[in-house]
């Protein structure tokens, strides 16, 4: 009964680039033709250089991912992105490095805490909840910093975005750790399984026991929680904050999740898919850049590769259904036989 | 019983409303509204702080309203200044699409000051404002001549299409030619945001073996530029940005940008209080068109 969520929620690795390989195509021709277009596109020190920018845009698109699976929406990461930094800055400057990188992080969190109970508890809609979440806290930056940017030039803080391990920079590493985090949690935990649940059928989902204010306040504050974590990333990498950053950062992280495969209805999705769409979006900009792609144009080609490698995901969906492949979603009704306790999955 | 004790209530705070209203009217304070376009821009923040403290200086009443960058939201703003009556309306257009609702305010005799945008086909009295391809010209000169002519450069332009980047381009575009032994490298939008120049200056880096300078549109992406060329470990690149921001001057004192280009975002929203006020005073003739001039700050 719990067969089919649970085979798609955690399919085996190359099934799950399978399901996915609309849009590992899409980065895959997109690579092959910039390193064609420029011998310096396929160099390591590009290739990291690339991987260190996508990583801001991945860590918020993985809590991105996860909200958009449960049916919502959140707005609001780019501000919090900005509130964050500023406030782990404000906080570090009296009390030191370490409380003002937990404060950020806090802060974050009561973004999201805002966030899931209006969601849950007031029943707004998360895209207008987000809306108006995104101005009251980019009013709230701007309010904490009166406008101006902080600045901080050294202390341990810098380490989150300038420092290296090996010949990895940190916001790598940070990057890989939220993926692989934010994937075991939709996979291998029964909290995963309930933002699946939820996605796909709310009210099927709260007839079992599954506690649906739970699952959404959940996914807002880790929402929230990730977006800090980039915004303290991003404040360390330009050694200051500003109140006015992050400023259209939820669009390029809901990009990701989009080109990721994810649906924006909910009940589907995955992390492995936004981390392809993020490094599209990341190569893409990169490409542009080396290659002196007038800025009107770029425009014009980022819109472009979008709606195309949507596409091609949904004409290689579609002949999947067609010819009897692997549901593509977890069906709720599974989920919901298998009851709330919800015994641990096993692999079969 | 309770409905006429809340109805005397509310006659008594009516009278009180009028009262006050009257007391304040009978000062003749001039009331003048400004409509600002954003207030999350440091250099418009100071433009309103001109405003409301050069107002404060000549003892008026004013109003400021934040459009919060949105057009609609301008147009009623602009439509409550006029139900005050205000005296003179000063604006900071967030579009063009303005045009309409000044004209309204023009036609129910108050006078318009434009600041820093102008806005094509409306009623303006005086337009007070820095020009955009004039700074673009002059910074483009600075930079050819630090380089004595001669070395690669990279251009950070602003938001695409928007008006103060398109006329920076066009000014320095007209620069350029003059020196054939300068070579635009890379010409980039950094979008007038600090982490997004940041990530495409780390990229044009890796494109580019030799940069002689960096050319930026604004001081957020000049100080995201600093950031990717220290990161790189690329030293002697002169970068230089516009606006001088509070740390690019900051930067500048350091010798870590070499050049920003004040605006007086303070002065112009000074200035537009006191055409205001020599619109009514008629102690000296207003112009119609003002061009603020800006300043080089080096170390």
């Amino acid at each position: 009964m719990f067969l089919p969520a649970w085979r798609t929620a955690v399919a085996p690795l190359g099934k799950r680039i399978w399901r996915e390989y609309g849009s590992l195509l899409g980065l895959v021709l997109i690579g092959a033709a910039l390193s064609l277009l420029s011998d310096r596109f396929l160099t390591t020190s590009n290739l990291i250089n690339v991987a260190r920018q996508v990583s801001i845009n991945a860590i918020v698109a993985a809590g991105m991912t996860v909200v958009i699976i449960t049916g919502g929406i959140d707005l609001s990461v780019g501000s919090t992105i900005a509130l964050a930094g500023c406030a782990a800055l404000l906080v570090a400057g009296p009390a030191g490095d370490l409380v003002g990188m937990m404060a950020g992080i806090v802060v974050g969190g009561l973004v999201g805490l805002l966030n899931g109970a209006l969601v849950a508890w007031g029943r707004v809609p998360p895209f207008i909840t987000t809306l108006a979440t995104m101005t009251i806290v980019r009013g709230a930056a701007l309010v904490l910093t009166n406008g101006e940017p902080i600045v901080k030039a050294q202390g341990a803080y810098l380490w989150l975005g300038q420092a290296s391990i090996g010949p990895l920079p940190v916001p790598i590493l940070l990057m890989v750790i939220v993926l692989l985090g934010t994937h075991w949690f939709l996979a291998r935990t029964r909290w995963g399984i309930y933002v699946y649940a939820v996605g796909g059928n709310a009210e099927a989902a709260r007839l079992v026991g599954i506690s649906l204010a739970g699952v959404q306040i959940l996914v807002y504050v880790l929402g929230g929680v990730l977006a800090a974590l980039a915004g303290l990333v991003l404040a360390a990498r330009l050694s200051s904050a500003q109140p006015n950053t992050g400023v259209g950062f939820e669009l390029d992280a809901i990009a990701a999740v989009v080109l990721g495969g994810t649906s924006l209805m909910g009940g589907e999705g995955g992390i492995w898919g936004t981390t392809v769409g993020a490094f599209i979006i990341g190569i893409l900009n990169n490409g542009f850049n080396l290659l002196n792609v007038s800025p009107f144009y770029q425009l014009i080609a980022k819109g472009a590769v979008i709606v195309l490698a949507v596409l091609v995901d949904q004409v290689l969906k579609a002949g999947a259904a067609s010819t009897g492949g692997e549901p593509t979603a977890p069906h709720p009704q599974s989920v919901a036989d298998a009851g709330p306790a919800g015994e641990r999955p096993r692999d079969g | 019983m309770g409905i006429r004790r809340w109805r005397t209530a509310g006659i008594a705070i009516f009278a009180v409303g009028l009262l006050a209203v009257w007391a304040s009217g009978s000062q003749a304070a001039m009331k003048i509204g400004f409509s600002v376009s954003t207030q999350v821009n440091p250099f418009y923040k100071a433009m309103a702080d001109g405003v409301r403290d050069q107002a404060k200086a000549e003892g008026m009443e004013v109003t400021v309203l934040n459009a919060e960058d949105k057009l609609e939201k301008q147009i009623a703003d602009v439509e409550d200044l006029i139900q005050k009556k205000i005296d003179v309306l000063i604006i900071n257009a967030t579009h063009d699409g303005a045009a309409a609702v000044l004209n309204k305010a023009a036609d129910a005799g108050i006078p318009v000051i434009t600041l820093q945008r102008g806005v094509p086909g409306a009623k303006v009295v005086s337009h007070i404002g820095t020009d955009n391809v004039v700074i673009g010209r002059e910074g483009a000169e600075w930079v050819a001549k630090k380089l004595n002519g001669k070395g690669n450069v990279v251009v950070m332009e602003g938001i695409p299409g928007a008006a103060s980047s398109e006329d920076r381009k066009k000014g320095s575009a007209e620069v350029w030619p003059k020196y054939p032994g300068i070579k635009i490298v890379a010409q980039q939008s950094g979008k007038y945001d600090r982490a997004v120049a940041l990530g495409v200056m780390e990229n044009i880096l890796q494109a580019q073996p030799q940069i002689d300078a960096v050319f930026c549109f604004n001081d957020e992406m000049a100080m995201g530029v600093l950031a990717a060329v220290k990161a790189a470990k690329r030293t002697g690149i002169p970068i230089t940005g516009m606006d001088a921001n509070k740390d690019a001057r900051e930067a500048v004192a350091k010798g870590e940008l070499a050049m920003t280009i004040a605006l007086p975002p303070y002065d112009i929203g000074k200035t537009g209080v006191l055409h205001a006020k020599w619109l009514q005073s008629k102690e000296k003739p207003v112009p119609a068109r003002f061009v603020m001039p800006v300043s080089f700050i080096t170390k």
